[in-house]
């Protein structure tokens, strides 16, 4: 825009232009972030809002909630509780080994051995084979005639059988029905939600000349209109499950599942003897020992960063646009492994300020008026646990309070020293130490020593994907951009190996097209010695028109108290 | 490795202000531009495919949000006419804002009226210019249409506007267009 059309559309912005209440940028920055995280999930579009004032996501919450709740009950296939959920009488039984029939007829097989603390799996296009003790995981691409070997990158998981044969033998123990049986029964929690239990029966039941206990308890999800109908058969002596069977109905159309236990002696030692041919071509995904060292000093970095509290800005790099007046810090803790995020607003009326003249010290511009906004807290950390924090504003006459309205607790489902706190791409130590990717079996990395092009000194890993890894099927995949193949991470030898430029492509070898590219443009040291980024930029690419600038202003001696970390309570007052 | 947050990140996170601040500056209504937002970001949803591969994508993002605030506010505009607008459980919004003074809120709402009355192509490019600030190329790119036809409906625009002005704007030299 040249300044003559500024003066001619000046009045006009004018006569809109008019101070934005900080408790409605607040309610709309709820909705994006709404928004973020659907995009991140990956669900499927949702219903347009009908109604005013309805919860906003419902209808696509409870539309991608048929999807997903069909797909647990069965598709059930991958664990899901922890190991530590499991209870030591599990770990006597030898093998579980559970047949699996799909609405559509599809048969599949899992094993689990509490004992050897091994799982496995077969189904029509995929042969896994998990030794969680070596931690190591082999897979079979059926269609592809490959065996994959790659370290177990995901934490150690039980089986979602077991657990459910676990509960139940505890449940049934006595012989009687359990007034209260959900709490004892966690494998059919789901999305966060615990079910609703409309009616449970016992009674006894001979098929096939044995005796069974047969348990069926009927029970509704929140998001899901239709209740759901579970039918257990139990071992009357053992009470371990032979059969569970689950009838719903989503989106107007009936499933069932069905799954039948037994309790062999011996199971599959290897993936090979459940179906892999020996003559299959083996891709082994086990990182060098060069790779491995990096990713060990870039994983020491994020761990071993100083305590700081910094502000964190942002603009563009278009000379038209109006930073000053559209951009709010956002400011960034850290303690340990705790974080915290807080945003600008809250209530009130956000401050309005001048263009600072054009050499002005932008630093001492943002210290000084970053400390005119109001702060409240949208992420908190503890480790792997986040806590996403949602306020709402109460008017009582004319008095402002911003009170809790919710907190979400969610655990991250990565291996120790692979977490990475929401809006680590903003935040000093992370954006230079991005997921590298590795090690995935559908991912190849090399390591370029002497690569062309990019930043001096700096050398290459390329990620780039060449196989294929078993995943559930995505009904939205459609319309999602498409994901990357190629990963381009421009480390810096000299200094701990940070990542100067790290670069998302797709497309084959010679037509490959930047998809998101990150460049650090500054980097300083803590007093601890650790790097971090204190400037960057997300470098524009079709469509986007103009790179994203950040700077980060870190005060490293700042008293944090503990207190500062600690999630907030439903209802407590934050402003 | 997930890539739809970096996607995010990309398009929607470096104008988050902006649309924000777009859809605040034409509905001005705290429930409305809530309603604003979730509409326009289901329409960037539904799209998301032909929004990622745009040529502009951030342009059409920032139109989203003008139609959908556009939409908001002619949808109020007819409950009014109609005599139908808020229940008395759905109070307006109270922020006591200097913007909200009589004046300002009159001056607003003339000028809306007189978006309201124009073409819809024309209405959007106008509001784009005027309250986004956006080039004719970014403008004609989420339009779907030639910069020489953007910039025909930001003047064509530009000129409703000045008439429904200069009848309102006696007196308030200010406010005058300059050309």
């Amino acid at each position: 825009m040249n300044e003559n059309t500024h003066s001619v559309d000046e009045p006009f912005f004018d006569a809109l232009d008019c101070p934005l209440p900080d408790d409605v940028e607040r309610r709309l920055r709820a909705r994006l972030a709404e928004f973020r995280n659907k995009v991140t999930s990956g669900l499927p579009a949702p219903e347009p809002r009908r109604k005013r004032r309805i919860r906003l996501w419902l209808g696509a919450a409870a539309s991608a909630a048929a999807i997903l709740l069909a797909a647990m009950l069965v598709v059930a296939f991958r664990p899901q509780v922890s190991f530590a959920e499991m209870i030591s009488a599990m770990k006597q039984l030898p093998w579980i080994h559970v047949t699996i029939t799909d609405n559509d007829g599809a048969v599949r097989e899992v094993w689990y051995s509490p004992a050897k603390d091994v799982s496995a799996s077969r189904s029509d296009d995929w042969i896994e084979y998990f030794d969680h003790k070596l931690r190591v995981y082999h897979s079979y691409d059926v269609s592809e005639r490959v065996v994959y070997r790659v370290p177990e990158y995901t934490p150690r998981r039980s089986s979602r059988y077991a657990s459910m044969a676990e509960s139940l033998r505890t449940l049934l123990q006595g012989g009687q029905l359990n007034a209260d049986p959900l709490p004892r029964m966690p494998f059919l929690e789901w999305n966060r939600s615990k079910p609703e239990l409309l009616k449970q029966s016992l009674t006894r039941v001979e098929e096939q000349g044995r005796q069974s206990l047969d348990y069926q308890l009927t029970i509704r999800y929140s998001q899901v209109p239709d209740p759901v109908r579970i039918r257990f058969l139990v071992d009357p002596e053992t009470k371990l499950p032979r059969l569970c069977r689950v009838e719903g109905r989503f989106d107007g159309n009936e499933f069932t599942s069905e799954k039948r236990f037994d309790y062999p002696e011996r199971g599959p030692a290897d993936v090979f003897e459940i179906g892999a041919p020996k003559s299959a071509r083996l891709i082994d995904r086990v990182p060098s020992d060069d790779i491995v060292r990096i990713q060990e000093t870039l994983r020491a970095g994020r761990q071993r960063m100083d305590d700081y509290r910094a502000i964190v800005v942002s603009r563009t790099d278009d000379p038209d646009y109006m930073w000053w007046i559209n951009e709010r810090p956002m400011i960034l803790y850290r303690k340990g492994d705790k974080t915290r995020v807080d945003v600008a607003g809250g209530k009130g009326v956000a401050p309005r300020f001048e263009k600072p003249a054009d050499d002005a010290d932008l630093e001492k511009w943002w210290r000084t008026n970053s400390e005119k906004f109001h702060y409240y807290p949208l992420y908190i950390t503890d480790g792997s646990t986040s806590f996403n924090v949602e306020s709402e504003l109460k008017r009582d006459n004319e008095t402002e309070r911003l009170v809790v309205s919710s907190v979400k607790r969610s655990v991250s489902n990565q291996l120790p020293g692979e977490n990475y706190p929401p809006y680590w791409s903003r935040s000093p130590e992370y954006v230079c130490r991005p997921p590298l990717g590795i090690p995935r079996q559908d991912f190849e990395a090399v390591l370029e020593m002497k690569p062309e092009g990019g930043p001096a000194g700096a050398i290459l890993l390329r990620v780039r994907r060449t196989g294929r890894m078993p995943t559930a099927p995505n009904p939205d995949a459609g319309k999602l951009p498409p994901a990357p193949d190629l990963y381009r991470n421009w480390l810096d030898p000299a200094r701990d190996y940070v990542v100067l430029r790290h670069e998302m492509l797709t497309g084959e070898a010679g037509k490959e097209v930047i998809q998101g590219s990150t460049v650090v443009e500054e980097l300083n040291r803590s007093p601890g010695g650790t790097w971090y980024a204190s400037r960057f930029r997300i470098k524009a690419v079709p469509p986007v028109a103009h790179d994203e600038l950040f700077n980060v202003y870190i005060d490293f001696h700042v008293e944090l108290p503990d207190s500062l970390f600690e999630p907030p309570s439903v209802g407590d007052e934050l402003l | 490795m997930n890539e739809s947050p970096s996607e995010y990140e990309r398009i929607i996170a470096p104008i988050e202000g902006q649309m924000i601040r777009s859809i605040w500056r034409i509905v001005r209504h705290a429930q409305d531009a809530e309603d604003a937002m979730q509409n326009a970001l289901l329409s960037v949803w539904k799209q998301w495919r032909r929004v990622a591969e745009h040529p502009n994508a951030q342009a059409l993002v920032l139109k989203m949000c003008v139609d959908a605030a556009y939409d908001v506010t002619r949808r109020r505009y007819r409950r009014r006419d109609s005599g139908s607008d808020r229940s008395a459980s759905e109070p307006v919004d109270q922020s006591p804002t200097p913007a909200q003074s009589a004046e300002d809120s009159e001056q607003h709402g003339k000028l809306l009226a007189a978006i309201h009355e124009m073409p819809r192509c024309q209405a959007t490019a106008t509001l784009m210019r005027a309250v986004q600030g956006q080039s004719y190329e970014a403008i004609a790119s989420a339009l779907g249409c030639a910069p020489v036809t953007a910039r025909k409906h930001v003047a064509r625009g530009r000129a409703r506007l000045q008439t429904a002005f200069s009848r309102y704007l006696d007196g308030h030299p200010s406010l005058r267009i300059k050309s």
